[in-house]
């Protein structure tokens, strides 16, 4: 058996080229010195020297020189300069300053000023000129730019060719993932258990809980006790993918079905996706997801049979709410339009154009409107599920992809567990990697652009939107939901690599035999997961994750290896819903009744549970504009203002590349910053009370030597609003090449006319 | 009293705005300052307080079968709908209203008649709260360059200008007049804000009478010594914030703009900003989109843009920001105007001095500036906001708009403002209350007239004594932020700036979670201030306690143990032994309330509001946290662990809840 260690990184800082301990090297040219720092597996397939980096979009007097190189993981550029006008960016252990990881690109294009010609450079694809210049679009919004003036015009083109073609790549067991994580299995064999784990060592959300995979048959499990779901099961009909390849192997069936009949129903199914559950509320009323039925014949009958089943498991026996997804919700195709819209707008166009259009011009892109529908309907299924107490059945074709993005925000708004960074981990897992989202495809890996779309980016500003709405409700900050964005394009984690975990095992079986790997009892390789953060990020930086003005409900705790049972405070508006003294004088409201001041962290009154009204008649804007009347509570449900007034743009994500967007020493990061320190005081403070209380350290409650928070009281930080920061903090716009740049340079011309972002063809104009 | 009709209505419903099903039956009353709706729930009785000089329009709709309705849109934003049952009832407060709200006479205004029984010496010390001469002193003045004139003594040159203004040295009286004489409402060049560090300046006229080709030696020379009194640079910037087309037209009127030819070293410049008119428009748009009910994306994002509020809003921070450049990193002094140079000409002056002077984003320095470039430079406060009966098209949100610059600034900014969203609500309410002296009448001169000074109060030591409430806490001394220049991105970006719903939708049920974090943060320090309070007077109690129980060990050396502690508690039942007994005992601490006995009538709300903008604070109560251990008011402290009284309320919670 393996062990479960988490792997580390073999490599050192990028900081610092590889120390050389010959002499008579360091005589040579200081080119040479630029080695590329590799991980396991990694090799390199091409590079170039004397590349100029672009810097700045005006004058190239801050570009950095160096070597550019394509590995099979990224392209790299190589440099002993210092990067100017940069006061600050996050480092990934993965990757250098100045790489992009080959997943993360989206588009190549290639210019030779003085011919005037430029192409889109596809895979396997020919190229008639010698490059002057690579400009590489990146699936984050950044655009990066290499001129090639003074190196080999002949290397600079075999460069080009080797990036568009390793980008591009036509199979999937040729992304990177795969060769690393090969070697690991390699050099583990000869060692002794240097096997990479495939769990989420929750260490790297900076919590002490490990993100359960959903992965087995005892994290089902547990979901259920830990919501109380009693009339459900798991059931493992499904081991080793015999009824369905796109379902995870165990998944939670209501307990009044058996195996047989499940069975017998999934070859209805679209799929074979037969029902399958994803949540319960105290209240027993349970989520569920669901394929179509696509046997016409038999769909009244299952159909039936399944909701008859999910009846039963309800304590109430109470009715279930069927919610077809494909008819009230944009499809994917829309999404991904309303996406390359928005990308256009916000990277591509120049602002000067936009000035007077800004807000037309977003809501032209419908991005917004999306987020708004999504957010929309989860609420009112939320006003289902916990006012009227019905079942909810999630209705889709595929069930793959809007199902993902409603079940996940429902849960988001009534489980608290779901807005802590391990809980949000794990509901990823369960309704995104396990439920068979396919994101090989809608992330398009391969570059096989007609299945892509960006649903887990619109579940992310969806979550966003809450997190703006309520920013002491959730324990991640909006860095992080950023960050796990930028994940899913890197192809390292088996995370996002594949369309469904059947796939997983099924290539990387292959994968194994063909490579001669002995997988033993496991089935499939380990890849490394997105969640073991410490892959990424140094522990400093991963705090950054963390809101300071989060505030647990308790601090979870795992005993003897298992959860205990979470518990959710019911009502929790009206257990905290103090009493209202309108002090009146003189019938004059005073200011400080705009907010309560006096004691107003203290309970005056305990008023008696909410009166449920017997009808359900009430409709669900009446049940959100009750529930708006009442003051939140951050650790029960949570709904969303949808109204156009409160949809915003998220900046962070969308601009953080965007030099003209960056506000020097402001943005809410300076106000994340004073609130990390009162946080970490507070935190400071806690530990000592504790102590004094406890006397001698308890063995049972270690105390972390760490801080929560990336800014710290008596930090370097402390004394004054650091330099660096700025709105887009942690990541730095400097280096990014967008829009300005290309109308500020002769290339401007003949660059005008095309169309980044949009279809191949448009701009393969050469010849 | 004269104008009311009918005191009295009942049985009239206001209805929800957001549920039109839900209306609240209650009775109206019409008063001398005050309309005021009182709800007939017996629990509640909740009452919503309308002052006459907020109420802006009066609509009467068409009648229906459930009665007569009636709209109040009010100047601070909010929107009120009533149904009379009584046609005739609807009329005449209808009637009563529209007279109330357009006095004709100063007297008949609020703040004739509002006191908030300060004695003579306490309202006389609240006018002496912010001191101009002081502020002058503060920038540097009088120096080498700069000095006093009295040339203005008694409004001789310019009755819309204060008599203590700041010119250039080398301007004598005789320039200083010619000039005036070529200015339009002889609105001279005068120092509005003296930069120290480099010696640029800021100053303010109103646009020259040059028509097509009129020149005068004395305003060329005004504008030489300017240029002079800054040694570090051989020009000036002259900024006309007007589009260049309404400049032009000027004009064919005789007025105009500075011909570059004729003036040496000058620098010209035209910035757009739209007149008055132009704004009032915008804004009637803006608050359409504001109505809707739960408007779409569409809507909201093409109601904003069309309304154009944004790009103004824009057009005034580039004005800013262009002076405040052109003084901090030029080095170069600035000349501004517009046509009169008291609407756009304050705007972009007062902007500039807040990017430039972290002096003017503390709570004392906002009201300075508010004084200088506003109220003393003759800001025509009466006819914008309509005081008193006039012209409805002199009215226009000029300074709203500059309040909402200084939003869009702290929203950029969390960190740099000493005060908070609140405290720029509070004065944009007071703009419009006509509850204190200060931001009335359209001149210095006016005010003299009136003896504002000596009849009513003023609004910044009403703010000063509240000021607990409009601190923000996210802002420090010490910060890097605070002190110096705040810069933005000059290039073209709209998407800096945003709709301001904690303004614009304030009376709707919609919260603000970013504000409600302030407010959060803000609750939490009161409440350890409060606990510090109560802190002391337990030690100092303590001690008292240990002293007389020395004495009593003294004295009664002899008596047993237990019964000198049972005497204890008989003699002072004062002593917090229990939880119980301490929270009793609270009211009795000193307390630091700012409001208390406090008669602002200032924002009238609803007790949805109330209700609306607490959750934050009240979300938490039951959580394991910092704060809660603040809540946690067991004297014993170590004890009490705080999660066991929040175990408790939420095991009986899950217990009343399965069995519902």
């Amino acid at each position: 058996m393996f062990s479960l260690k988490p792997p580390r990184p073999t490599f050192r800082s990028y900081l610092l080229p590889p120390p050389q301990t010959d002499d008579k090297i360091n005589s040579e040219p200081k080119i040479k010195k630029l080695e590329p720092v590799l991980l396991p597996g990694e090799i390199v397939v091409n590079e170039v020297n004397f590349v100029r980096k672009c810097i700045a979009t005006d004058t190239s007097q801050y570009d950095l020189w160096g070597k550019l190189i394509c590995s099979n993981f990224k392209i790299s550029f190589i440099t002993d300069d210092p990067m100017p006008l940069q006061k600050f960016h996050y480092r990934n252990l993965l990757l250098g300053e100045h790489d992009v990881p080959l997943t993360c690109i989206e588009q190549i294009v290639t210019v030779n000023d003085h011919k005037r010609k430029q192409k889109v450079l596809g895979p396997n694809q020919k190229l008639k000129f010698n490059p002057t210049e690579l400009i590489i679009y990146c699936k984050d919004f950044r655009i990066v730019r290499f001129r090639f003036d003074e190196s080999g015009p002949e290397s600079a083109k075999k460069v080009c060719l080797a990036i568009a073609h390793y980008s591009q790549p036509t199979d999937l067991q040729l992304l990177f993932a795969f060769e690393y994580v090969g070697k690991k299995y390699h050099n583990s064999a000869n060692n002794i258990n240097g096997i990479p784990s495939g769990g989420g060592s929750g260490a790297g959300g900076g919590s002490s809980q490990k993100t359960p995979l959903f992965e087995t048959y005892s994290d089902w499990d547990r979901e259920i006790k830990r919501t109380g779901a009693s009339a459900w099961r798991v059931c493992s009909i499904n081991e080793g993918y015999m009824i369905s390849t796109c379902l995870p192997e165990y998944f939670v069936v209501p307990s009044s079905l058996a195996d047989q009949d499940l069975k017998i129903f999934s070859h209805s199914f679209v799929g074979r996706r037969m029902p399958f559950w994803c949540w319960s509320h105290s209240n027993g009323s349970a989520l569920v997801r669901m394929a179509l039925i696509k046997d016409v014949l038999q769909q009244r009958k299952i159909d039936q049979r399944i909701c008859n089943a999910i009846t039963k498991s309800h304590p109430q026996r109470s009715d279930v709410y069927k919610s077809d997804l494909d008819k009230t919700l944009p499809n994917i195709q829309e999404i991904q339009a309303a996406f390359v819209k928005l990308k256009h707008l916000c990277v591509d166009e120049p602002f000067e154009e936009t000035e007077e259009k800004w807000l037309s011009s977003l809501e032209n892109t419908r991005w917004l409107e999306y987020v708004r529908a999504f957010l929309k309907h989860a609420a009112e299924l939320v006003y289902v599920l916990e006012s009227k107490r019905l079942s909810v059945v999630l209705q889709e074709e595929e069930g793959r992809d809007l199902s993902c993005m409603v079940a996940s925000l429902v849960q988001v708004m009534l489980d608290p567990h779901f807005r802590t960074i391990t809980g949000f981990q794990s509901l990823i897992q369960k309704e995104w990697v396990m439920a068979g989202y396919q994101f090989l495809d809608r992330c398009n890996h391969l570059k096989r652009s007609e299945k892509e779309s960006p649903l887990f980016l619109l579940f992310l500003d969806a979550t966003w939107q809450l997190l703006e709405q309520y920013p002491a409700a959730f324990e991640f900050s909006e860095t992080y939901l950023a960050i796990l964005y930028d994940s899913t394009h890197i192809s390292l984690f088996g995370t996002f690599l594949f369309n469904s975990p059947h796939q997983r095992v099924k290539q990387s079986t292959e994968f194994a035999i063909s490579k001669n790997i002995q997988l033993g009892d496991e089935k499939g390789l380990k890849f490394p997961s997105v969640w073991d953060w410490s892959l990424q990020f140094t522990a400093k930086d991963r705090t950054l994750f963390h809101n300071p003005l989060y505030i647990g409900k308790s601090t979870p705790c795992v005993q003897n290896g298992s959860v205990k049972a979470f518990k959710r405070t019911k009502k929790g508006y009206s257990s905290t819903l103090r009493g209202m003294p309108a002090s009146l004088k003189n019938g004059i409201v005073t200011d400080q009744d705009l907010v309560p001041r006096r004691n107003s962290l203290i309970l005056k009154g305990k008023p008696e549970p909410l009166p449920q009204p017997g009808g359900q008649a009430r409709g669900a804007e009446q049940y959100l504009r009750e529930w708006f009347s009442r003051p939140v509570d951050l650790h029960g449900a949570l709904l969303p203002h949808v109204s156009g007034t409160h949809v915003k743009l998220w900046k962070l994500c969308y601009f953080r590349w965007v030099p003209e967007a960056q506000i020097s020493l402001g943005g809410f990061i300076t106000a994340f910053h004073r609130l990390s320190l009162l946080a970490d005081e507070v935190d400071v403070l806690r530990r000592t009370l504790r102590q004094h209380r406890a006397g001698p350290p308890e063995a049972r409650c270690p105390e972390p030597d760490q801080s929560r928070m990336y800014f710290r009281v008596g930090g370097p930080q402390a004394a004054g609003t650091p330099e660096f920061l700025s709105s887009s903090f942690p990541f730095s716009p400097v280096g990014n090449l967008c829009r300005r740049s290309i109308s500020g340079t002769p290339l401007s011309k003949f660059l005008s006319g095309a169309k980044i972002w949009l279809s191949t063809e448009t701009l393969a104009n050469e010849d | 009293m004269e104008h009311i009709r009918t005191p009295k209505v009942e049985n009239v419903r206001l209805v929800d705005r957001i549920s039109s099903k839900k209306a609240a039956l209650g009775t109206l009353y019409l008063t001398a300052t005050h309309v005021i709706f009182v709800e007939n729930a017996p629990d509640t009785r909740k009452e919503t307080w309308i002052l006459h000089s907020q109420i802006s329009t009066i609509e009467k709709q068409a009648t229906a079968a459930t009665g007569c309705p009636l709209l109040i849109r009010c100047k601070n934003f909010q929107l009120l709908q009533l149904i009379i049952p009584q046609e005739r009832d609807c009329h005449d407060v209808y009637i009563s209203l529209i007279r109330l709200a357009r006095p004709v006479k100063y007297e008949e205004l609020y703040c004739f008649s509002f006191n908030p029984k300060l004695d003579k010496e306490e309202r006389e010390q609240g006018w002496m709260l912010i001191d101009l001469s002081e502020e002058y002193k503060r920038m540097g003045l009088p120096n080498n360059y700069w000095q006093l004139s009295d040339v203005n003594r008694d409004y001789r040159v310019c009755d819309s200008y204060p008599t203590e203004l700041y010119v250039p040295k080398s301007a004598t009286a005789h320039i200083i007049v010619g000039s005036s004489k070529f200015r339009s409402r002889r609105r001279f060049p005068a120092l509005s804000y003296y930069y120290r560090d480099n010696h640029a300046s800021i100053c303010r006229s109103s646009q020259p009478l040059s028509g097509f080709s009129a020149r005068c030696l004395e305003d060329e020379q005004m504008l030489q010594a300017i240029r002079k009194a800054n040694p570090g640079s051989d020009f000036i910037y002259v900024v006309d914030t007007r589009p260049k087309l309404n400049a032009m037209a000027n004009r064919a009127a005789g007025k105009g703009y500075e011909n570059e030819d004729n003036y040496s070293n000058i620098k010209f410049q035209f910035i757009g900003i739209e007149n008055i008119h132009v704004m009032r428009n915008s804004l009637q748009k803006m608050l359409e989109v504001c109505e809707l009910k739960s408007p779409s994306m569409s809507d909201f994002l093409w109601g904003l843009e069309n309304s154009g509020w944004l790009r103004h809003i824009k057009a005034i921070m580039d004005a800013g920001i262009f002076i405040a450049k052109a003084v901090s990193e030029e080095g170069v002094s600035v000349l501004v105007h517009c046509s009169d140079g008291w609407d756009r000409t304050a705007q972009v002056c007062s902007v500039a001095s807040l990017l430039l002077d972290p002096h003017y984003r503390t709570l004392k320095g906002f009201m300075v500036l508010i004084e200088k470039d506003w109220i003393s430079f003759g800001h025509k406060f009466n006819h914008r906001y309509g005081n008193l009966d006039g012209d409805p098209k002199e009215i226009s949100p000029v300074i709203d708009q500059f309040i909402e610059c200084v939003w869009q600034l702290m929203e950029q900014f969390p960190c740099a403002f000493e005060f908070n969203e609140r405290f720029l609500i509070h004065i944009q309410h007071h703009i419009y209350s006509c509850q204190f002296g200060n931001l009335l009448c359209n001149s210095q001169k006016e005010r003299q007239e009136l003896r504002i000074q000596e009849r009513t109060y003023s609004l910044w030591a009403h703010l000063w004594k509240n000021r607990a409430d409009y601190m923000n806490p996210l802002f420090r001394d010490d910060h890097s932020q605070t002190r110096g220049t705040l810069r933005l991105p000059t290039t073209p970006c709209n998407f800096l700036y945003k709709f301001w719903s904690g303004m614009y939708n304030r009376f709707e049920k919609g919260l603000q979670p970013r504000q409600s974090v302030t407010d959060y943060l803000m609750a939490v320090k009161e409440e350890t201030q409060q606990l510090e309070e109560e802190r002391e007077a337990l030690e100092e109690r303590l001690e008292k306690i240990q002293k007389v129980q020395l004495n009593h060990t003294k004295v009664k050396a002899k008596q047993s143990e237990p019964s000198k502690h049972s005497g204890f508690s008989t003699s002072d039942n004062s002593t917090a032994n229990t939880p119980q007994d301490y929270s009793g005992n609270m009211k009795s601490f000193p307390s630091r309330s700012p409001s208390q006995g406090d008669e602002d009538s200032a924002l009238i709300l609803t007790q949805d509001n109330l209700k609306s903008s607490d959750p934050d604070l009240s979300a938490n109560s039951d959580q394991e946290s910092g704060v809660e251990d603040l809540s946690c008011r067991s004297p014993s402290g170590g004890e009490c662990a705080p999660s066991e009284d929040s175990g408790k309320d939420r095991d009986s919670d899950e217990a009343v809840f399965l069995t519902a």
